[in-house]
């Protein structure tokens, strides 16, 4: 405790040190200035007269503090990356461009993007469902979404994978009447339908509350004057009311979209070769566990950073119009920045 | 005044749960006729104005515009709700503007224009754009065609939706209480925008809490209080010598 409080109190001390020695010249030109300028008139009332243009900035000492630790405890992570032998970074190097770990890849990115799409689609419908003034509708809508998101993912995945014991077969055909077709359930529900099905049934669930806050969020004056100038309830979804409601659905559905691509992983229970899969395979042979979940890790991690920039792509389609000024990205934010300080320092 | 009145409003209901807000309103609005409702808030002037674009359904009485039954059917002695499409088919005939302005914040001035109009009617987007260039100069907005409406001031916006409004061809247009959101020194350039659309010979139903507006443009004005007309008339007979104690009271807090 002491010891972590010392460093900080003597960078207080350090800090405020700096802030006098500022101020003093910061009075200094301010004194010159005015000397030069209207002198020392006072204005009315007796006030002195003040320009706060010139005006020393505030320091941030604790700011400094922190960085030094997070430096410390950067550098001490490195090293361990480096000196730990138990990494096997040439095991890594070997796996992580390696044909096999590419075919998970490939099977994790394809089960996200139709689960997410299922999602998504059934989302939008069950928020639709849940607000629309049919009373039938909005029992059935919600039914699903508390039976979909109160249940854990990983035993709807199970589930749907061993849904032959629950029913042998499925038939099509009038309900309690003549069957059509009959098929045997085993050989309709793969490992993969089982996979989208779990997945994709549960994301629906929880796209639908996501989408219903966003509808929710739009003025419903916009509905009204769409629907003055004549236009249905289903143009008025389409092109008026959605449309807002997608900067409060960006950025949620960001996130679910990278649960989702981790949420995969679970898929290795039903023997389906994602990613994860592949890895604890490989691992399984040779043992080199560590080196193996890294590369998993490494490939979860570009992933997620490639979704991250697109997402942040599409929001800033979204917010045309939300703001009286153009929306800023990061790194028009950094391109000022540093124009500013150049200018500052020319 | 041709024969057939514009708006033709008789014995009309309304009642939210156990409030009733209009009681019985008779009204007839002539082609080309500028017609100002005044009142108390609270007096169901705007749920009226609301009724006539079928916004909120009746629930006694009846609604005619141009000779057609508002959001309703008539035939054999029977009466039933109409089918949505109809009913949004008869909306896009009525323009209304909005207190809020209640512009689409995600499209460009030019494409709240073009929305209903191309979206709706399936006008060919070409002509469509003419005439909203045309509406925007005729509204003074020209230079705001590609501008986002929170970029415009609070009158300028009201004078867009305004513009959106007219690009339908309506036969009659809505006002409800269209400067209440405005700042005092913005209020003006919407109220002579108005002002032009009736010399135009529009049809108009304004519900406004400004008596200029009322004294200088307004054929009729009604005076509504508690969900009833009580008073009707020239603006002379109205503004200057009301005949209700009621009028008097509202003249006399609003002057």
């Amino acid at each position: 405790m002491t010891g972590a409080h010392r460093p900080a109190e003597a960078g207080r001390t350090a800090g405020t040190e700096t802030t006098g020695t500022d101020e003093t010249t910061g009075t200094e030109t301010t004194g010159t200035d005015e000397m030069t300028g209207t002198g020392r008139a006072t204005g009315a009332g007796g006030l002195p007269e003040i320009d706060v243009a010139g005006a020393a900035r505030t320091r941030h000492p604790l700011r400094w503090v922190a960085s030094i630790v997070l430096l410390v405890l950067a550098a001490q992570l490195v090293s361990l990356l480096v000196t730990n032998p138990n990494f096997q970074w040439d095991v890594v190097g070997r796996y992580v461009n390696a044909q096999l770990i590419g075919q998970g890849i490939a099977t994790t990115l394809l089960l996200t993007v139709i689960a997410m799409a299922v999602g998504v689609v059934l989302g939008v419908l069950l928020a639709v469902g849940r607000l629309s003034e049919n009373p039938v509708a909005r029992g059935a809508c919600g039914l699903y979404v508390w039976f979909f998101r109160g249940t854990p993912v990983l035993v709807q995945l199970v589930l749907w994978y061993n849904l032959s014991y629950l029913l042998p077969e499925i038939s099509f055909g009038v309900p309690f009447g003549p069957e059509f077709v009959t098929a045997d359930t085993n050989a309709l529900i793969t490992p993969l339908l089982a996979a989208i099905l779990g997945l994709g049934l549960n994301e629906g669930a929880y796209m639908a509350e996501i989408i219903r806050g966003g509808l929710m969020s739009v003025d419903p004056g916009q509905s009204e004057a769409a629907a003055a100038l004549g236009m249905s309830d289903a143009r008025t979804f389409r092109r008026i009311v959605l449309p807002q409601a997608m900067r409060f659905i960006i950025p949620p559905t960001g996130s679910q979209v990278i649960s989702m691509l981790k949420a995969t992983s679970l898929v290795s229970v039903i023997a389906l070769a994602d990613l994860l899969y592949t890895v604890q395979s490989i691992y399984n042979r040779t043992f080199q566990t560590i080196p193996l979940l890294i590369v998993a890790c490494v490939w979860y991690l570009v992933i997620t950073s490639i979704l991250y920039v697109g997402q942040s792509f599409i929001e800033r389609h979204y917010a045309r119009g939300a703001t009286r000024n153009a929306p800023q990205g990061f790194w028009a934010f950094a391109a000022l920045r540093r124009r500013r300080s150049t200018e500052v320092t020319s | 005044m041709s024969s057939v009145p514009m708006v033709h409003a008789r014995a009309v209901r309304k009642h939210f749960g156990h409030l009733e807000v209009l009681k019985g309103i008779d009204l007839d609005v002539g082609a080309g006729e500028v017609v100002v409702v005044l009142g108390p808030s609270g007096s169901g002037k705007s749920t009226f104005l609301r009724c006539v674009n079928h916004l909120e359904t009746i629930d006694g009485g009846a609604i005619h515009v141009d000779g057609e039954l508002i959001g309703f059917q008539a035939s054999g002695g029977k009466v039933r709700h109409l089918r949505k499409k109809e009913i949004t088919r008869q909306r896009g005939e009525i323009g209304m503007v909005f207190q809020q302005f209640n512009l689409f914040p995600h499209m460009t001035v030019l494409q709240n224009v073009i929305e209903a109009p191309v979206g709706v009617r399936g006008e060919p987007r070409e002509q469509v754009r003419e005439r909203a260039h045309a509406l925007l100069r005729r509204v003074g907005l020209a230079d705001k065609a590609g501008s986002y409406p929170r970029r415009l001031s609070g009158g300028q916006q009201q004078r867009v939706a305004i513009a959106r409004a007219l690009a339908m061809r309506p036969k009659l247009m809505l006002f409800d209480e269209p400067t209440s959101a405005l700042d005092p020194e913005l209020v003006g350039e919407v109220l002579a925008t108005m002002k032009g659309l009736a010399e135009d010979g529009l049809t108009m139903i304004v519900v406004t809490h400004e008596i200029g507006f009322a004294r200088e443009v307004a054929d009729r004005v009604v005076f509504m209080d508690e969900g009833v007309v009580v008073e009707s008339g020239t603006p002379a007979d109205v503004l200057d010598n009301p005949s209700s104690p009621r009028t008097k009271a509202f003249l006399s807090r609003v002057l």
